[in-house]
């Protein structure tokens, strides 16, 4: 088990250095002098910008700068952003929204589509399977942008049932809405792919086998078909959480959620190509650890699955 | 300082026992304002030039003088007296005796000195460092830098032309005769830091000590809201209602204004997307201000194709200009280079800048027709810019029958580009001027080299006029003389008038914003109810 | 991942019996279902406003009166007139070419390099399942829109074509593990294994045998991805990287109007025109992987 794990942490590094130094690379020939954004509504003078690029080493060849970043990052010596935040803090603060952001929105979205999918996938063609498929599809043809503005506008601004915007009411408060929306957008797809499983698993051959064995149909939903039908939903775990960290720039940006999404866009708007790579390994570490715990939840979901 | 205290502890109690109000302390005074942008890192004014930062700082820190809301007139806020000499290229300030600082410490003429060499110290980096180069010495501080090399370190630390004369008396030496001068000094990029932030300024970034009403009322952190309560240290005129006031920053501007409608803060400003609808949206919680500044549309001066100023003529009289204003909002049709409340300006001062389309058709004919498709940038951070672009491009194709294409960019990209002489076609520019006189338009935008000269433009004639009314001591002469430039700017017409804007603001029922036609729509000034 | 995949895939492979459909059968079976004929038909209006927008509007998208901005509807102007006070209905019915193309060709090119690469990972273990599934895994711990505003940004013109292939880049990856779990399942099955053992070269036995049986679940997701597609397209417009005019699109009208909330009409029929179209696309998509998926006709 802990040689697995070990040989999968090493076979990430490479794909960590290649992640990094592609997102820099990108960051890099991106058009656009960041310092003038910065700017602000009037011009600097030449000596002021002059300063400021020594100070980030923005004149150096562009290796240079990315080994400079790289070697922040592993030291964990973040130092400010351009405009002068100090990014430590700015990831002691960002971290938890996004994480409370995606936990809550997780949350929401595996409770209606596991509870959905399993009762559609057994009373499969009943007005409930049907009546759920067409919900599905309506929620899947919505835009995202438009759910969340129109979420926004009924439900905060109008009703008042919920927060408008930001973190001020805390959790789990403030975050109910964009979750919520979140979690109804994903758990379409969530809810159709769990009918699916089911409706295939119970009909498999070693279902029937169990049943004819006699076996009491609590057991056989329990241990033969539940954990079964769930592996292709788990794999669709992994993939999921790892989008949530991308998705969540435009949720953060909506209800105004002070989130590592923003941290992301404001920092690829400025071409902070330090900040940007270090968000990027913290999504690729992460990355990696859900679908190490995804790899070791299907060991436990099947016991066949040996990790030596 | 014991007096300050007392009041506080009375004021608190009194809050406390009515208990009417959910709002903190004295809750009764207090005003939440949002501010549509990235939450600050810092509240330095001398390191500060873009708004949200420049009106916290407004609130924390005094300028030498301001406007006077009421009648325009310049009005002393810590100076005493502002005088120039002669020439005007020698200016001698004197400071209001009796004024602190929050740490209560004096403020003397040696805090602005200080602060203002800091400032000009371009290792420093600090953002109103351009605005000391018209100081003698500031070469000294700032040698030229070629583009991509580091800087040279200088030992040389302060301005030759600043001089402390005594505790409470300063003088300014002009590089040239300037009659503005003393204008310029309400700018609150100005504010002195007292001598503990000079000796360590990274320490002080979140405890800011300043002169002005309000200090932080609790430790600022980062990602928190700024909470300030009133300083009663104060000496200076023009003091707010407010007892305490929050600066909540949320940086979606649409999202800003549905939380003013759901009731959760007291002052915010109307983004362009909602200016047709906010009256219906707050009905009588709405303020406008007057139109100021001014918007352009900027020709490349590198391009060949422009360079017929009959061109530029045909496409600025290709727009309909009232239909542009009431596409963006709020505005009104501009023809004159310089902003409408500025002394000088005059509504008509462009004699091309009327939708005439067989006129403009003419133009082009006689300039030979344009080859090629008009490029239109547009900066895609704005939510505006696409749609305005689109109205422009659509005038030129269905008036003057040129192609048209668009390109969406980044805001800095589109500087970078127009700086490097390499952007393709037209762009939009706006300019606010820093303090009121026609001067802060022509200078900056028309003047070769100037620092906001968009279209790098260059014409000796103008510059020459602008010299002359730099160093012309009265007043009224010396608009005429602007006045002059603004017209050979008009007849070159790097620039193209658009539109004049004013803002519109939202404010709860509680308080009432200071409206003034001198300078604009105030949250910090409000009156309560 | 790979290990757990095969033993997964060993027990998957139980199921199912691996009779397929001729094209023809399907084609019967699906004529027989009335929303796939009713869907079909949509998708076929709107192809054709896609290819010739002339046949339903005489009207000049383009042909643009500022002072007519936002304006209702009036005699001829169905939809009334957009933000430039240009017809509504001839911009969205011009606005249906590069929402179709960039929908289509999207979910397509996905699907068809998903398929090939998870076809041949998971048929081949080894040298090319590694060299795909690791560049599957670089791509996947980036966040998909951050490449795609960092390359947006970065390209001089952003036409159809280079968000299509962007959303390529991003969107393989996750197709190709689900084709590459499903191809295990086939992979060892008796008529593969038969095919194998008569010598059936591998091109053919994938064509024939592999990747019929194993396309169902990529083509359900990718015909539920595609209306995300057009909605993705919106988004781009709202982070400024969208299609820059003068391209009309749905995604970018929407975008645009998403500002103007107070009226409707401008984002409202755009929506609906986005919302027809994915419905229909899912309802085929459905309609498809039911007839091709035997074990769910039972």
């Amino acid at each position: 088990m802990i040689r697995y794990i070990l040989r999968r942490v090493v076979a990430a590094i490479p794909i960590g250095v290649i992640v990094t130094l592609g997102v820099y690379a990108l960051v890099f020939a991106m058009p656009g002098d960041p310092l003038r954004e910065l700017a602000g509504d009037k011009p600097i003078p030449a000596a002021v910008l002059a300063a400021k690029r020594a100070q980030f080493h923005l004149d150096d060849p562009f290796i240079v700068q990315y080994l400079l970043s790289m070697k922040d990052i592993l030291t964990g010596n973040f130092g400010t952003t351009f405009a002068g935040a100090d990014i430590a803090d700015q990831l002691r603060l960002r971290i938890p929204v996004t994480l409370k952001l995606t936990l809550l929105a997780n949350v929401f979205q595996w409770t209606f589509g596991l509870l959905f999918g399993i009762y559609a996938g057994f009373k499969r063609n009943g007005w409930i399977d049907r009546s759920l498929l067409l919900a599905t599809l309506v929620l899947l043809a919505v835009p995202g942008l438009v759910a969340f503005f129109a979420a926004q506008f009924v439900f905060g601004v109008q009703l008042k049932w919920f927060p408008v915007s930001g973190v001020l009411d805390g959790f789990p408060t403030s975050y109910l809405l964009p979750s919520l929306v979140i979690g109804l957008l994903g758990f379409a797809g969530l809810a159709r792919l769990m009918r699916t499983s089911i409706v295939e698993t119970v009909n498999a051959d070693f279902v029937k086998t169990a049943r004819a064995k006699g076996l009491g149909e609590q057991r056989v939903l329990w241990r033969h078909i539940l954990p079964n039908a769930m592996l292709p939903v788990v794999t669709f775990l992994g993939l999921d959480l790892a989008g949530m960290f991308g998705g969540a720039i435009i949720t953060e940006s909506i209800f105004n959620l002070p989130g590592l999404g923003q941290f992301m866009f404001q920092a690829i708007k400025l071409k902070e190509g330090g900040v940007v790579v270090l968000l990027s390994t913290l999504a690729f570490l992460s990355f990696i650890l859900i679908n190490l715990l995804v790899d070791l939840l299907y060991g436990i979901l099947d016991p066949r699955v040996r990790h030596v | 300082m014991g007096v300050a205290l007392g009041l506080s502890l009375v004021l608190a109690s009194c809050g406390g026992k009515s208990g009417g109000d959910s709002g903190s302390g004295d809750g009764a005074k207090s005003v939440t304002i949002a501010i549509a942008a990235e939450p600050l890192e810092y509240i330095n004014p001398l390191n500060e030039n873009g708004s949200p930062g420049i009106q916290v700082a407004m609130a924390m820190f005094a300028p030498l003088v301001t406007t006077d809301p009421n009648s325009g007139k310049l009005l002393n806020v810590m100076a005493d007296s502002v005088t120039p000499d002669k020439t005007s290229q020698t200016w001698t300030i004197k400071l209001h005796p009796g004024n602190t600082f929050q740490n209560g410490q004096p403020l003397t003429a040696k805090d602005y000195v200080d602060s203002w060499n800091l400032t000009a110290q371009g290792s420093q980096a600090w953002k109103n460092n351009g605005f000391f180069s018209k100081i003698e010495g500031y070469e000294a501080l700032n040698p030229e830098t070629p583009e991509g090399a580091t800087p040279k370190p200088t030992s040389v630390k302060a301005l030759s032309g600043l001089k402390q004369v005594d505790d409470l008396t300063f003088t300014v030496k002009l590089k040239v005769p300037f009659s503005q001068f003393g204008l310029t000094l309400q700018y609150l990029g100005l504010a002195p830091l007292p001598e503990e932030i000079r000796k360590d300024p990274d320490a002080y970034k979140r405890k800011p000590i300043g002169n002005g009403p309000f200090k932080l009322a609790a430790d600022w952190n980062a990602g928190d809201d700024i909470k300030l309560a009133k300083w009663d240290g104060y000496k200076g005129p023009l003091v707010p209602e407010a007892s305490a006031i929050t600066y909540r920053f949320i940086p979606n501007a649409d999202t800003a204004y549905n939380e003013f409608l759901a009731g959760n803060l007291d002052f915010v400003d109307v983004p362009s997307t909602k200016v047709k609808t906010f009256k219906d949206d707050a009905p009588d919680k709405w303020v406008t201000s007057a139109s100021s500044g001014a918007n352009y549309l900027t020709i490349p001066a590198w391009d060949e194709r422009y360079k017929n100023p009959k061109i530029r003529h045909a496409i600025s009289m290709a727009i309909d200009r009232k239909a542009f204003a009431d596409l963006v909002g709020l505005s009104v049709p501009a023809k004159a280079l310089v902003s409408p409340d500025m002394d000088g300006y005059r509504a008509d001062a462009c004699k091309y800048c009327d939708f005439d389309v067989t006129k403009a058709k003419q133009l082009l004919a006689e300039a030979g027709g344009f080859s090629g498709p008009v490029n239109i940038n547009y900066s895609t951070t704005s939510a505006s810019g696409q749609v305005n672009a689109e109205a422009i491009g659509n005038m030129l194709r269905q008036n003057l029958g040129v192609e048209v294409k668009y390109t969406g960019k980044t805001g800095s990209e589109i500087t970078e580009l127009a700086d490097k002489r390499k952007l393709d076609g037209l762009r939009f520019s706006g300019w606010g001027h820093d303090y009121p006189s026609i001067e802060d338009y022509l200078t900056p935008m028309f003047k070769s080299n100037g620092d906001a000269n968009f279209a790098h433009y260059a014409n000796p004639a103008l510059d020459a006029v602008l010299a002359k009314g730099d160093a012309e001591p009265d007043p009224e002469k010396a608009i005429k003389l602007y006045q002059q430039a603004e017209d050979i700017a008009l007849a070159d017409m790097p620039l193209i008038p658009t539109f004049t804007k004013s803002n519109a603001s939202l404010h709860s029922d509680k308080i009432e914003p200071r409206v003034s036609k001198f300078v604009g729509v105030s949250a910090l000034w409000a009156t309560f109810k | 991942m790979s290990d757990v995949t095969a033993v997964v895939s060993a027990e998957a492979q139980e199921l199912g019996d691996g009779r397929t459909l001729s094209n023809r059968e399907l084609l019967r079976a699906l004529l027989r279902k009335p929303q796939f004929v009713l869907c079909s038909l949509i998708l076929l209006g709107f192809f054709a406003m896609a290819a010739f927008p002339k046949l339903f509007t005489s009207a000049d998208p383009r042909f643009c009166e500022l002072g007519k901005s936002r304006q209702g509807r009036s005699d001829g102007h169905p939809f009334g007139f957009d933000i430039q006070g240009c017809d509504y209905f001839a911009n969205v019915v011009y606005g249906a070419r590069p929402s179709v193309l960039v929908s289509i060709c999207a979910s397509f090119g996905v699907f068809v390099l998903a398929g090939t690469f998870g076809l041949l990972a998971g048929y081949f273990p080894g040298a090319i399942d590694a060299v795909i599934s690791r560049t599957a895994d670089v791509l996947f711990s980036i966040p998909g829109l951050v490449v795609l505003i960092v390359i947006l940004n970065s390209v001089p013109n952003r036409s159809i074509w280079i968000i299509v292939g962007v959303i390529l880049l991003i969107g393989w990856p996750g197709g190709m593990r689900l084709m590459r779990a499903t191809v295990f399942s086939v992979r060892n099955r008796e008529y593969v294994l038969a095919a194998k053992s008569i010598g059936v070269p591998p091109v053919r036995i994938l064509r024939k045998h592999v990747f019929p049986n194993a396309m169902a679940p990529l083509l359900a997701m990718t015909t539920l991805g595609i209306g995300g597609m057009v909605g993705l397209e919106a988004a781009l417009t709202f982070l400024g990287v969208g299609l820059q005019p003068p391209s009309i699109s749905w995604g970018s009208q929407f975008g645009v109007a998403a500002s103007y909330r107070d009226t409707p009409h401008l984002f409202v029929w755009p929506a609906l025109f986005i919302s027809t179209m994915t419905i229909s696309f899912m309802i085929i998509g459905d309609s498809i992987r039911d007839a091709l998926d035997p074990k769910l006709m039972r």
